[in-house]
């Protein structure tokens, strides 16, 4: 193979063998994704660019590879004799101006275009929710003694109730915390049940029965990137504030998140969080401390 | 079975042979093995214990801690969440009226019920978890420990499989015919034979749209429609056709319900609207329609603020489009079992004490209540970029055009499109002075389907109008209104943004320029053999 064949066999396994083949499905592999991952047509022309003059650098950087590189051009446009070969020829020269004028037409004509947009998954929050605690991961030690005098309540009232099923009354402050702490848990999953399920789904993954509307898909909550990655009080904004809250780098216009503020209570919010954390199987992420 | 030695004699050696053999045999155990851990688990206490804390993680929310079917989320849904401690299913393989198998039920809890709000819990819990909170479930109901109901004795038998064919589903067309299953589901399957139907629970029962696969409760393939006819649907008006429809005519009437199944959402989200040189049309019946591309755009319940409503019933509209140099059509079609074109406002609701609407009770869901509707939904302004107004009514700085169709209005003759504005779903519809009503319309129903057409002038003077501009995406939105199934105001089903392109041709001048570069190229070429010609010789 001569030289002219090895810099064509270059270029065409890079631009088309690893940008359009290895790198879509290395990256799809990466991510662990269903589809193919192509890599942005921005930056490929700006590869191939790229490529092609480093190409021409390499070769115009030896009188020795210019002379390489052009020999085998030069032969093949001297005049030919043979049918076969002048035919090749004119096919081959017809191509090169049928191609430019083709390209031209078809970067030029109008075409109908998906409109997409870039768009920003978790802008930063309001400096009023920063620094914000669930209220409903550590209870006072008053709400405490009090749920713990309501279960023996209710554990009197099951004992002489067969329908009834029977109490645990807490034996200690820490305890009775705990216990607590999964009684509002609990009636969190039920308001998620009410409220979010429709379209967050009872799995707490993102496919409810309203999902298949929207356009812009409900987090999936058991997705490592969505609750589980966001401190408490970034999940309590967006459930506060819903899609409308959004910064237009996060196209609130496509979300159908409401403004739960509206209509739900600032302990039933908290409430929620709790019980979505459970369903989903994740914590909230924890805030980095400054030493 | 190909005989052994010609294997040698093809250079197989002996051991290579019996090493193939074993690890086949090895593999097949290891397999065997793996699927027996699938296998049903038994209602032993562990396994009760397990499912009890599954059922109390997963399912109480709507089936309740009791398994009566009352738990926080039952009120609002339709069709209400099974009662566990009747023992009666809707979703067998077993005669009318007996209790379903084992396999049914893991089935359910598996795949879910689509169109329902019962999910597919085989996403999130492994198949021993999923027999644990069966075992648990059935626990609730006492019919399923006592022999003399033992489903296995109950299993319909379903003859050999008849494969689809044109001929298949011609023959199954006819028994639907004679069978009169019509009478309940309509003439083209789009549940629109009866309403007012109850279910053994007295809820009330909205007959299946056959021609919406995705749902069809029971799976949409003829292998699981066979059964639904063949075993009836417990506690709901469906009965058991097993003595009136026999052998293969089950096969061919579920092959013919397959083939009408069909309805599905397009890929893509643009709508390509056709330029045409005669006038637009104004009614459904024009030729053209026929010929252009449609969009079948998903809908869901407004679940966005106060009333919300997650029991819509109008989750799908296709629409088609085409212009002239004055003006622009729309076809909008879908289904819709009854036409309501009354309206009585007074019964309009507009205090709710919950955050969603509950399914029963609260709004009347009947007939000649509330009107069928159907809105349009452009912004006001083109904007640059990706930014529009929000999906839902637009907001405050960034305001839409909605062309409101409303039944009422056409049955009394008078213009039946509304050109409306909204800045925000907290305010009510704008309607514009008499002077800006432009949009005109004309919608028909037939046989279970509302075909509506609107059209209107492709610019406006009016500065709270849509302009349409060719060759631009033009974001475009649904809200729509099912009279009978109680829907009014926010109460409603509403899709998110597609878009519509108004087709340009192929600007002349283009042909031009590719042309003259094709020749810049070519001369270019020449200049250049010319050099290396003159240089090799």
């Amino acid at each position: 193979m001569n030289f002219f064949w090895k810099i064509v066999l270059f270029f065409v396994a890079i631009r088309y063998g690893f940008f359009e083949v290895v790198f879509p499905r290395v990256s799809q592999w990466a991510v662990n994704s269903p589809d193919l991952l192509p890599a942005p047509a921005a930056a490929m022309s700006m590869y191939t660019w790229l490529m092609m003059v480093a190409i021409a650098i390499y070769i115009l950087s030896s009188e020795e590879r210019i002379a390489d590189f052009m020999t085998p051009i030069h032969q093949f446009l001297k005049p030919q004799t043979a049918a076969a070969k002048k035919g090749m020829q004119i096919v081959v020269l017809a191509a090169i101006p049928l191609f430019g004028g083709w390209s031209y037409f078809d970067v030029n004509s109008p075409k109908m275009v998906s409109p997409t947009a870039v768009r920003i998954q978790h802008p930063t929050m309001p400096g009023s929710f920063e620094g914000m605690k669930n209220p409903l991961r550590d209870p006072t030690e008053e709400q405490v003694e009090e749920f713990i005098a309501e279960q023996k309540e209710l554990a009197e009232e099951a004992a002489e109730d067969e329908e009834m099923e029977p109490v645990t009354v807490p034996n200690n402050i820490e305890d009775g915390r705990i216990a607590l702490v999964s009684k509002w848990t609990e009636e969190g999953a039920a308001l998620y049940a009410v409220n979010c399920r429709p379209c967050h789904g009872m799995q707490a993954d993102g496919v409810g029965p309203m999902a298949v509307g929207w356009r812009l898909q409900p987090a999936n909550f058991r997705d490592p990137g969505t609750i589980a990655t966001i401190v408490e009080e970034y999940a309590f904004w967006r459930v506060s504030k819903g899609g409308p809250g959004l910064p237009s780098a996060s196209t609130p216009w496509d979300s159908a998140m409401p403004i739960w503020d509206l209509d739900l209570s600032e302990n039933e919010r908290w409430k929620i969080l709790l019980g979505e954390y459970f369903l989903a199987g994740v914590g909230p992420r924890q805030t980095e401390k400054l030493e | 079975m190909i005989p052994l030695h010609s294997l040698e004699k093809n250079g197989l050696q002996k051991y290579q042979l019996w090493l193939s053999l074993f690890l086949l045999l090895l593999f097949t155990c290891v397999g065997l093995l793996n699927a027996q851990t699938a296998e049903k688990l038994p209602a032993t206490a562990e396994n009760l214990v397990a499912g009890k804390q599954i059922y109390r993680n997963s399912c109480w929310y709507c089936h309740g801690k009791i398994g009566d079917g009352n738990g926080p989320a039952a009120d609002f849904l339709d069709p209400r969440p099974r009662d566990f401690t009747a023992g009666m299913y809707k979703i067998r393989t077993t005669k009318t009226g007996e209790l379903p198998t084992d396999e049914d039920l893991f089935r359910i809890i598996s795949k879910g019920i689509p169109g329902t709000a019962m999910p597919r819990w085989e996403l999130t819990l492994d198949d021993n978890e999923r027999w644990q909170v069966l075992q648990y479930i059935k626990a609730f109901a006492y019919e399923f420990s006592d022999p003399e109901y033992d489903p296995y004795k109950a299993v319909v038998e379903i003859p050999p499989k008849v494969e689809s064919s044109p001929e298949s589903i011609a023959q199954g067309r006819k028994i639907f015919e004679k069978n009169k299953c019509f009478e309940c589901h309509g003439l083209e399957g789009k549940g629109d034979g009866r309403d007012g139907l109850e279910d053994g629970w007295g809820f009330p029962v909205r007959v299946r749209n056959l021609t919406r696969g995705t749902n069809i409760k029971g799976g949409k393939n003829p292998e699981d429609i066979v059964y639904r006819f063949t075993t009836g649907i417990n506690g709901t008006p469906m009965p058991s056709f097993a003595k009136n429809i026999g052998g293969e005519d089950r096969w061919h009437l579920a092959n013919y319900i397959a083939s009408i199944a069909s309805t599905e959402y397009s890929e893509g989200v643009i709508l390509k609207a056709v330029k045409i040189e005669q006038t637009a049309p104004s009614t459904i019946d024009a030729e053209i329609w026929e010929t252009l591309p449609a969009l079948r755009i998903p809908l869901a319940g407004q679940v966005i603020a106060k009333p919300r409503w997650q029991n819509h019933a109008i989750d799908l509209v296709q629409v088609r489009a085409v212009f002239n140099d004055e003006e622009i059509s729309f076809l909008v079609e879908w289904d819709d079992p009854f036409q309501d074109t009354k309206h009585d406002a007074e019964q309009e609701i507009h205090e709710y004490e919950n955050t969603y609407v509950m399914a029963v009770d609260e709004v009347p869901r009947e007939r000649n209540v509330f009107r069928d509707s159907i809105a349009m939904q452009f912004p006001v302004k083109l904007k640059s970029g990706a930014k529009k107004p929000h999906f839902f009514r637009g907001d405050t700085s960034n305001p839409v055009n909605l062309w409101v169709w409303k039944s009422d209005l056409e049955a009394s003759g008078n213009n039946p499109v509304e050109d409306t504005n909204a800045n925000g779903f907290n305010k009510p519809l704008k309607s514009q002075p008499e002077t800006g009503q432009q949009v005109t319309g004309k919608g028909v129903w037939k046989n279970g389907r509302w075909r509506v057409v609107m059209k209107r002038t492709l610019t406006t003077e009016d500065r709270n109008d849509i302009q349409f501009e060719k060759g631009k995406m033009i974001p475009m939105a649904f809200n729509a209104w099912d009279g009978s199934n109680g829907e009014h105001g926010l109460i409603m089903s509403l899709s998110a943004w597609s878009f519509v392109y108004l087709d340009v041709p192929i600007p002349t001048n283009l042909y031009g320029y590719a042309f003259l570069i094709m020749l810049i190229i070519a001369g270019l070429l020449l200049l250049f053999i010319r050099y290396s010609r003159s240089k090799s010789s």
